[in-house]
């Protein structure tokens, strides 16, 4: 009854914007009150954090996104793209959404691909004849395409999560991010097509080829196109460890934007560490409450109760993954992902488990469902973004942009009810 | 009292600076140590066997440290899904609830963590090589206290939206 009490006064709190790290916290230190256990115990499990071998990706790379969405690498992304496929109706567009997924794999998930590429693509796609809302849609739904390609961060700290919680399934985080691959391509060729379908209802100008300007565009980048490759080539064939890629990037990225770029100044550094540490921090921290709360709930045997009821009412996995979806897509339209990954995957794991999902394929499920919650209301964060950065009301650019949520949530589908696409090459 | 107020603000944008440079240090070390780490890995066949867990150790310190700053704007990650919804007049009110509610679990944290800190520095726990533990875990409380702390002046500051 207390107990009943208890939760129902954290929920209204964290709903009236009390800080998440506060509640979730709360809900450990009354986890371990009630269950006997001397609250002393708090600092041993926030310690925890400092046993995660994985988690020094988690502020290197978020550092190299900051910088390199404060460099101009994004202009020298256009440039490049105009140049090789300006020539070809649609190519712009297919190639947008391929470097959006691109950038936000690299620069984590707090919709830093809308201001940082999207405000330049959207007055090029406008400029290439598509409409006004078009453009915007096309720009706010490419802004989370990346979520599911290494070394994004929602992607890894799944892989920590699960890896945590102690499970009999074991996998590492390199068949995560094998697994991403082919659904993250899924999403953006159904975009590609569907993108290609309309075209034909606007006037597409094409810019004519040039080889020179191609070769131009080439040579601008040449200090950062080979980074990307390297990584990928690095981090999918399991030669490096995600932590020590994540340093040499970071260390790499940090000398071609200060020293050689110059784009990026000494004192707007430190606003860019400031900034980044900052976001690493909140993260951290929820991350480090939230594994004290899932040992209570593990003590309390939550996720087992879970199971039974979930057992009761679902009695197939198809239906298990049907109420999946659903439930996901609520909690991704008000959560945002971190505090969702945090919260929802400790409870959920477990349960799919037992219902004979692989919890690879369940992180792509989580994460392709929350992509879509970036673009659903109220907190879809893209949506944010973008009537932030582009001066429109949400309600236009909620309308832009749900032809695109659709196409996304058809390749959810396909990602749900056909496991091998992420689990063929594991 | 004007002048009171500007000592006050001499002395946050000092505390601010001082976070700005331990966390820049923090990171820059982490980066670099994590490279040589790499480099007498690779090319020498070494490294420091202590290395892992002091690369870990740092990233808890700096997620602490960048936990503090994220107090400083509010940056903190929050739902508010009800919030929008307050009207403007209790908006304030609301705001300084959450935050008194985050001081007080804040300062709850930070003073078990430090019972707990006492313990392994009288038990002599080591963190690695010769480095007591209770240094490595004094973050914890230390920064929860900072935490807390802020928390309680932003009510007091805070009385506009």
């Amino acid at each position: 009854m207390i107990t009943i009490l208890v939760v129902l006064v954290l929920i209204i709190l964290a709903l009236l914007g009390a800080p998440l790290f506060s509640i979730i916290a709360a809900g450990a230190l009354y986890g371990f009150y009630s269950a006997d256990i001397d609250l002393m115990v708090i600092g041993i499990e926030l310690y925890r954090i400092a046993e995660t071998p994985l988690l020094m990706a988690l502020p290197l790379f978020t550092l190299t996104g900051y910088i390199l969405s404060e460099s101009n690498t994004s202009q020298r992304m256009l440039n490049l793209i105009q140049s090789m496929v300006g020539w070809m109706p649609g190519g712009l567009i297919i190639f947008a959404f391929i470097f959006s997924a691109l950038f936000t794999a690299f620069t984590g998930a707090s919709g830093v691909t809308i201001v940082a590429l999207g405000a330049l693509f959207y007055p090029a796609f406008i400029k290439a004849g598509y409409t006004d809302k078009f453009s915007l849609g096309m720009v706010t739904s490419s802004g989370s395409l990346g979520l599911l390609i290494a070394p994004s961060l929602p992607l890894i700290l799944y892989g920590i999560i699960a890896q945590q919680m102690d499970l009999d399934a074991h996998f590492s985080i390199n068949d995560l991010f094998i697994a991403g691959l082919l659904p993250a391509a899924l999403m953006i060729i159904a975009l590609s097509i569907y993108v290609i379908i309309k075209n034909q209802q606007f006037k597409i100008q094409t810019v004519e080829f040039d080889k020179d300007k191609l070769l131009k565009a080439i040579w601008a980048m040449r200090w950062e196109l080979p980074m990307p490759i390297l990584l990928m080539v690095g981090i999918y064939s399991g030669y490096v460890a995600i932590s020590e890629a994540a340093a040499v990037v970071a260390l790499y990225i940090l000398i071609v934007e200060t020293l050689i770029y110059k784009e990026v100044s000494f004192s707007k550094l430190i606003d860019v560490v400031r900034d980044s540490m900052a976001m690493v921090g909140s993260i951290l921290l929820i991350l480090a409450v939230s594994l004290a709360l899932t040992n209570v709930f593990i003590d309390a045997e939550i996720p087992a109760q879970l199971f039974s009821m979930v057992q009761e009412n679902v009695d197939s996995k198809i239906s298990f993954l049907i109420l999946l979806n659903l439930f996901l897509l609520f909690v991704g339209a008000i959560l945002d992902i971190f505090s969702a990954l945090v919260i929802i995957v400790p409870l959920i794991l477990p349960v799919a488990i037992s219902f004979g999902i692989h919890p690879v394929h369940l992180g792509i499920i989580f994460l392709a469902n929350m992509q879509i919650g970036y673009l659903t209301p109220p907190v879809g964060i893209n949506l944010f973004i973008s009537s932030y950065r582009f001066k429109k009301p949400i309600a236009d650019v909620y309308k832009a942009s749900y032809p695109f949520m659709l196409v996304l949530f058809v390749v959810l589908i396909i990602i749900t009810y056909i496991p091998a696409l992420s689990l063929y090459f594991i | 009292m004007p002048q009171d107020n500007n000592l006050h603000n001499k002395f946050i944008t000092w505390l601010y600076r001082i976070e700005d440079i331990i966390v820049t240090t923090l990171l820059l070390s982490i980066l670099l140590f994590a490279i040589v780490q790499i480099l007498l890995r690779n090319l020498f066949d070494s490294g420091f066997i202590w290395g892992d867990s002091l690369l870990r150790i740092l990233v808890l310190w700096l997620g602490l440290i960048g936990a503090i700053m994220a107090c400083r704007k509010d940056k903190q990650i929050s739902i508010d899904v009800l919030y929008q919804f307050v009207p403007d007049k209790y908006k304030l009110i609301i705001q300084k609830i959450s935050f008194l509610f985050a001081a007080i679990i804040c300062m709850t944290i930070s003073y078990y963590s430090l019972l707990f800190v006492i313990i392994e520095y009288q038990d002599a726990t080591i963190a690695f090589e010769k480095i007591p533990a209770w240094i490595t875990e004094s973050i914890i409380p230390f920064g929860f206290c900072v935490m807390g702390l802020k928390y309680f002046v932003k009510i007091l500051n805070k009385n506009k939206l």
